[in-house]
């Protein structure tokens, strides 16, 4: 099926008002939790997972997605106005929005960080378009060694490059691993890890764990952190307009940044974060006068801004071509489409080409419909902020019980839900990562499976993996990644002796 | 040095303790070779792999400071009581009463929250949950003490 036919299709699809309902509940609530701090598209979407049973697939993707790039839409109000990123990857919008706003162009800001996510996003979605299909054909190719080495990669990517030492992320990948070994062995039929609970037989229940390791341990510390002081400004249509001279500034630097978003998009283990701040560091680096970033410079939010959002659709690419997720988003998002018991993989495109076009038609319609919920009705969500978060998380946490019994009514999952918090806020305090783990969580059976079936394939040979050349490609990638995180670690620890050795002589 | 870098000496002991676990209790699966995996190949070799990383953030961590470790106790004990309090009480209490049981234990962990104010966040919370879960999405819950 042509690109063409596709979007066709897709659009008879997207357009079903089931689709166009959820498709605003998505962007709007994605929009809600962008703005607010202390709630993220993570812990959202996994409240809102178990809606999902009750609503047809594709509403239920299109809903779940319009959360994750409403959010990015959203995240940079809180940056602006209140020095305070409402998602972590509009963090870098707070180093030039917040003077914006000190010097009374916060209107302004909001505006042009609008308009660049929404640059950002189309043409992401683009790129979405004219990269899937060949990626998903390529995929097709794959046996179930270059699946178990790709996923492999993908996994060590994404523990390298999470914030932190790479050990740490490497162990919660692993951690992640063993805990998606819980429950039935689907080749031998054995339960795994089971303690005589007939719970967990079935395993640990996705929307649990997500919303333990995220929710629980976000709201945990997010009470009684101060929050900035309350907004003052008020926006109006006026204050919102740029001079000539602001849209001039960032037309090139809103396409610079939509190209670094697309490409750490697509890219397993990279995502939004690192695209919105590399896109930062590129302007910053290559500004005639750069010592105008952090004073409220136009490109400082422009172009991380159309990053972000860029990155934010792109990382669909794998997702959807190839059922590889790239960041615990996309693991949830999988994890939806499973619940549905529809394979991802790159037979999605071709057997549920409504599916797979209609995602990416809504992409294009939830934009605009963002557009309108962010630019005439900014005052709404700027009277949002402020909501005291003493008020909104007993609330969260109700809904997090709620949502987590409801996926099979039974309060086992609900103190599952504890017990998992518990071990999500030790890691907290403990500084390691969660995201890593729910990316293993999910992809843990899938490599489990492709292992065995490829060491059976060829007869227990290892070898395999190194004779395959896609195989052998994913793998040399992957170790690269890994000994480049080491000799990078290692500096650092050196460094530190040195330091400390040093204060220990004065 | 007089601060080790307890952050990732415990999480790294905790993490190599939880992988030696797993590959033992795991020996009760079947192992079977690479030609044919058991059922306990895959969560032995995680086991192992947990417990050599653990020891690999723990072991050099104790050679060099960090920062301390803070544990918001209070907090983190009334969050958990809240959700434990409400998977033990929404079947005898229903909806509406373990909602609030819930959002009362939980708004003590505010140093800025009254009791006029606690009550006042129950009841809205409990009237949002019920017309969103109860009405709303018409999800098979008891309402109160007395409902069936």
């Amino acid at each position: 099926m042509d690109i063409l036919n596709g979007l066709m299709l897709g659009l008879d699809s997207a357009l079903q008002p089931v689709t166009l309902l959820y498709c605003f509940i998505g962007v709007f609530l994605g929009t809600l939790i962008g703005v607010l701090p202390g709630i993220g598209a993570l812990a959202t979407i996994s409240l809102l997972l178990p809606i999902t049973y009750h609503i047809p697939p594709t509403a239920a993707i299109v809903m779940l997605a319009g959360v994750y790039y409403g959010a990015q839409y959203g995240g940079s109000t809180a940056s602006i106005l209140l020095n305070l990123p409402g998602t972590p990857s509009s963090a870098v919008a707070c180093l030039d929005g917040y003077p914006m706003a000190k010097q009374g162009r916060a209107g302004v800001a909001l505006f042009m960080t609008t308009i660049a996510s929404f640059v950002g996003s189309m043409l992401g979605i683009l790129a979405l378009i004219l990269f899937s299909p060949a990626i998903a054909e390529l995929g097709l190719k794959f046996g179930a060694a270059e699946y178990f080495a790709m996923m492999l990669l993908g996994l060590i990517a994404a523990s390298a490059l999470a914030s932190g030492s790479p050990a740490k992320g490497l162990s919660m990948v692993v951690l992640g691993l063993l805990l998606g070994t819980v429950g039935t062995d689907v080749n031998s039929g054995q339960a795994r890890f089971d303690f005589g609970i007939p719970e967990l037989m079935d395993g640990i229940n996705l929307v649990a764990l997500a919303m333990g390791m995220f929710g629980i341990a976000e709201v945990v510390s997010s009470i009684n952190q101060v929050r900035g002081s309350d907004v003052k400004e008020k926006i109006s249509m006026r204050s919102m307009t740029p001079t000539r001279k602001d849209v001039k500034d960032s037309i090139m630097p809103m396409l610079r940044g939509t190209g670094i978003g697309s490409f750490f998009g697509a890219l397993p283990g990279t995502g939004a974060s690192i695209a919105s701040f590399m896109s930062y560091a590129v302007e910053k680096k290559i500004a005639k006068d750069p010592s105008r970033f952090g004073n409220g410079a136009i490109e400082g939010i422009t172009a991380p801004e159309a990053a972000n959002n860029a990155a934010a659709q792109t990382a669909f690419v794998p997702t959807l071509s190839l059922g590889i997720p790239g960041d615990a988003v996309m693991a949830l998002m999988l994890g939806a489409l499973i619940i549905h018991g529809i394979q991802p993989g790159p037979m999605l495109m071709s057997q549920q080409p409504d599916l797979f076009w209609g995602l990416i038609v809504s992409f294009g319609i939830g934009n605009i419909m963002l557009m309108v919920l962010n630019l005439p009705l900014i005052g709404m969500w700027v009277a949002i902020l402020r909501i005291p978060y003493r008020v909104l998380f007993p609330a969260i946490l109700v809904f997090i019980s709620l949502g987590v019994y409801s996926v099979n009514n039974n309060t086992f999952d609900v103190l599952m839900v504890a017990a998992i918090g518990s071990m999500g806020y030790l890691l907290a305090v403990f500084k390691f990562e969660a995201a890593p783990l729910l990316l293993g969580f999910v992809l843990g059976p899938l490599m489990e499976e492709n292992l065995r079936r490829a060491l059976l394939l060829s007869r227990g040979e290892l070898s395999t993996f190194i004779e395959r050349p896609i195989s052998a490609g994913f793998l040399a990638f992957g170790a690269a990644i890994l000994l480049w995180s080491a000799w990078g670690s290692l500096k650092e620890f050196m460094r530190a002796r040195e330091k400390e050795a040093d204060a220990q002589q004065v | 040095m007089k601060h080790k870098d307890m952050q990732d000496v415990l999480g790294g002991l905790g993490l190599a303790a939880l992988g030696v676990f797993a590959a033992v209790y795991a020996q009760r699966y079947e192992f079977g070779d690479l030609n044919r995996m058991g059922a306990g190949y895959f969560p032995v070799t995680l086991g192992v792999l947990l417990t050599v990383l653990g020891l690999m953030i723990a072991v050099p961590a104790f050679f060099r400071s960090g920062p301390a470790i803070q544990v918001k106790w209070k907090t983190f004990a009334l969050v958990m009581a809240s959700i434990v309090a409400f998977a033990l009480t929404l079947k005898v209490l229903g909806l509406i009463l373990a909602t609030m049981l819930s959002v009362v234990l939980a708004t003590l962990a505010d140093n800025d929250t009254r009791w006029k104010g606690r009550l006042m966040i129950a009841v809205g919370v409990a009237a949002v949950t019920y017309l969103v879960f109860g009405l709303g999405l018409s999800m098979i819950l008891p309402i109160w003490p007395w409902s069936p």
